[in-house]
């Protein structure tokens, strides 16, 4: 019974500080400047979550290629792609979207903003996933390498029965965490006036002078989209390990 | 026991926690000083100088206003896009950066008399230049209704409020540096803004021109909370001084007079033309 | 079998772990290889089974050199039991077996079943086989690598103590099953500290001491050896 009651005061005592600083940030505050622009909001919502979703999946696919790449017995692949992976860990996500943007897209010639910015964080973020994957991997021992040595598996059947299956259930908190970056990341698509949320609140807050406003909108929105996901991954991890 | 006291150091830390949000502003009170927030980044009017001092014709405003009102001057640097929100939270109690009144402005802010005026201008993609033959001689009618004009403007500015008027659509940018990028590389055409245009022209001569012919002009105040009326009179008053005979103007007009005429590279746009209201 | 050893050395980096090893030997069907901790038994088991490469020397075994090549062909008739285990965690012990019936020996997957059952049933785990290695005993997971090890008919199986990590009573039991298989013709190669098993189930010892071969040959002469580091060694054990 303490529990419980212990809880809800955590719960409480959070939610109030979390509104008093979201109606103390500013004396005078007008939300009501920027939640009239409310289509606008939920457009930018959508486009923020499109974004993050399909930067994940590419992110998802070019990091394994990435972390098969960085085990390459090919000492020349192994270490161009270990000096390729230091210099986009090392990238800030807003030059990278510069670079990718206006760099890359004036020599391929692409203008498309939208797939540029999706391009860029999807770069930024393969080493991220190339790393979930190389700690996950360390659940296989030496012992089990062994094994598939002797037995000669080749390349799919060792990643297809034994490596990816168990990886996931160590990869999963990895990858919501990687998922959580990205989501975060789509705000500094701004900068190239990708329309997500951050980008329709500045433009919005920008013509009413409500900047303070904005981002305590902006913040709200975010937490609506990483909470639930957070709650989500928790509830998936809690499964897994009933099953095991 | 111990039970107890975590009650109470939560308790205590609860109320602290209270203090830290509603009570401390309160505290803030201008004493002798007065806090003016600027955005340092524009030469030769509001800049910081080689010895890292704030420099030029906004901060020399400043350190008079303060003289006038009898109070230190404090200049806070802050972002263009922060000015407003450093007034609201009190971190500055004026603004004297060329920020120009509009309508959406004055609901959240006091504008005083206004103190410089701001001709708008445009840069134009040379080539979209070129291939429209735009002149000075073009009025502004005329220009917005050019075919494929793709404009892009620095969102919350003059750069996206007039094309609208004229009934365009602007693409908005959040950074200028970015948009001027569009520009230059032709994929927007046309980008309005103050004089600070001038300046990217001029770093830009190969791909971009200039289009004076907007009449819409800018009028640029000083800002102050909404309420706060003393503070306002004040400045208005202090304003009408600037342009009275033997007034801080003229003094001013010796000191950048040249410096002006240089940064526009052009003999007739000196310190009148930024000071005085057009026709 | 047939081993023929010349002027094996393996360095583990700096450390001389394996010494200039020549042994030829014949005719035998069970090699039991023993010493202290650290002599280098491990790694001669994994230099013969064809695991790790040595640095200098020849192994060739029935008429197979290994040395450094043909290692694939090799491997196809041989199975090895490790002291853990090694079974593959997320997978049962019948799933273990049949993947290696199917992706490494090349049967197809009515086959692999039928195989797998059979084996399982000669090692008493057919009511395990749905269970995964960590829901058995370390006797009955041992017993499932043995019958791994025997997936696809090997003719040599090594065993590096695979008694290791059992408590006695598991002990007997693997002990048990492995004498089953020499009544079957395979031949072994294993490592152990059971002496009682070494005496009962090998035809031919070899006794390493830091990286060399002290003293080596048929089963009954290892009671009447005069080696003293041997004589010392079987004390130690049999306390």
């Amino acid at each position: 019974m303490w529990k419980n009651l212990n809880k809800i005061v955590a719960y409480i005592l959070t939610c109030y500080i979390f509104l008093q600083i979201i109606l103390n940030a500013n004396e005078n505050s007008d939300y009501g400047l920027i939640l009239k622009e409310i289509p606008r909001l939920l457009n930018g919502l959508g486009v923020t979550l499109t974004i993050s979703f399909i930067t994940f999946f590419i992110s998802l696919i070019s990091g394994f290629i990435f972390y098969i790449l960085m085990r390459s017995k090919n000492i020349f692949l192994n270490t161009f792609i270990k000096i390729i992976k230091e210099i986009i860990l090392g990238t800030p996500l807003i030059v990278m979207i510069f670079l990718v943007v206006y760099v890359l897209g004036m020599k391929i010639n692409i203008t498309g903003k939208l797939l540029l910015g999706i391009l860029a964080l999807s770069f930024y973020m393969t080493p991220y996933m190339a790393n979930s994957y190389e700690t996950a991997s360390a659940v296989i021992g030496k012992d089990q390498k062994i094994i598939m040595t002797l037995y000669n598996f080749d390349f799919y059947t060792r990643y297809r029965y034994i490596i990816i299956p168990q990886m996931i259930k160590p990869l999963i908190p990895s990858l919501i965490n990687n998922l959580s970056s990205i989501i975060k990341g789509t705000a500094l698509l701004k900068i190239v006036s990708v329309k997500e949320i951050s980008y329709v609140i500045t433009v919005i807050s920008n013509r009413n002078c409500a900047a303070i406003e904005g981002y305590m909108i902006m913040w709200v929105m975010y937490l609506s989209i990483t909470i639930p996901l957070s709650l989500l991954a928790n509830k998936i991890g809690r499964r897994y390990n009933f099953e095991n | 026991m111990s039970r107890k006291i975590k009650c109470i150091v939560f308790i205590g830390l609860f109320l602290s926690l209270n203090l830290l949000f509603t009570g401390c502003r309160k505290e803030n009170k201008t004493k002798d000083i007065i806090r003016v927030g600027i955005d340092l980044k524009y030469p030769p009017f509001m800049y910081i100088n080689n010895e890292g001092k704030p420099s030029g014709l906004e901060v020399d405003l400043a350190y008079a206003f303060g003289k006038y009102l009898g109070k230190k001057v404090e200049i806070i640097n802050t972002d263009f896009t922060m000015l407003v929100a450093s007034l609201e939270s009190g971190e500055t109690d004026i603004l004297i950066s060329d920020m120009s009144v509009s309508e959406e402005r004055k609901r959240k802010m006091s504008f005083s008399k206004g103190y410089r005026y701001g001709k708008t201008m445009a840069l134009v993609n040379k080539k979209f230049y070129r291939e429209k033959n735009i002149s000075e001689k073009m009025s502004s009618e005329e220009f917005f209704k050019l075919e494929g004009m793709k404009c892009i403007g620095l969102s919350g500015t003059i750069g996206i409020e007039i094309p609208n008027r004229y009934g365009r659509e602007v693409t908005e940018a959040t950074e200028i540096g970015m948009a001027i990028g569009e520009i230059t590389k032709g994929r927007s055409n046309v980008m309005l803004g103050n004089y600070a245009v001038i300046g990217n022209y001029l770093a830009n001569k190969e791909t971009t021109d200039i289009y004076l012919g907007i009449k819409d002009y800018s009028i640029s105040c000083f800002v102050v909370r909404k309420g706060n009326e003393k503070l306002l009179d004040k400045a208005n008053k202090f304003i009408e001084g600037l342009y009275e005979k033997g007034g801080l103007y003229e003094q001013l007009e010796i000191k950048y007079d040249k410096i002006i005429k240089a940064y526009f590279k052009n003999k007739k746009m000196g310190f009148k033309y930024i000071v005085e209201k057009p026709e | 079998m047939k081993i023929n050893i010349k002027n094996l050395t393996k360095f583990y980096g700096i450390q001389k772990v394996l010494e200039d090893i020549n042994i030829t030997i014949e005719n035998i069907n069970v090699l039991g290889i023993i010493g202290e901790s650290g002599c280098g038994k491990s790694t001669l088991i994994k230099q013969l089974s064809g695991l790790e490469f040595s640095d200098k020397g020849k192994i060739i075994i029935n008429d197979l050199d290994i040395s450094r090549q043909n290692i694939i062909e090799y491997q196809k008739k041989i199975g090895f039991v490790f002291q853990n285990h090694n079974l593959f965690p997320h997978l049962t012990i019948k799933e273990n077996i049949m993947l290696v019936l199917e992706k490494s020996k090349g049967f197809s997957i009515e086959n692999s079943e039928e195989i797998t059952i059979k084996l399982l049933k000669r090692f008493f785990l057919e009511e395990e086989k749905d269970k995964k290695p960590n829901e058995i005993s370390g006797g009955q997971a041992q017993r499932a690598s043995i019958a791994r090890a025997l997936a696809g008919n090997p003719d040599l199986i090594f065993l590096d103590e695979p008694t290791a990590s059992l408590d006695p009573l598991l002990t007997k039991e693997v002990l048990g099953s492995i004498e089953i298989l020499k009544k079957l013709g395979t031949e072994f190669i294993f490592i152990t500290h059971e002496m009682d098993f070494l005496k009962k189930f090998a035809d031919y010892f070899i006794f390493l001491d830091a990286g060399k071969i002290v003293e080596h040959g048929y089963i009954n002469k290892l009671e009447d050896s005069k080696n003293i580091k041997l004589k010392s060694f079987i004390k130690n054990i049999n306390i």
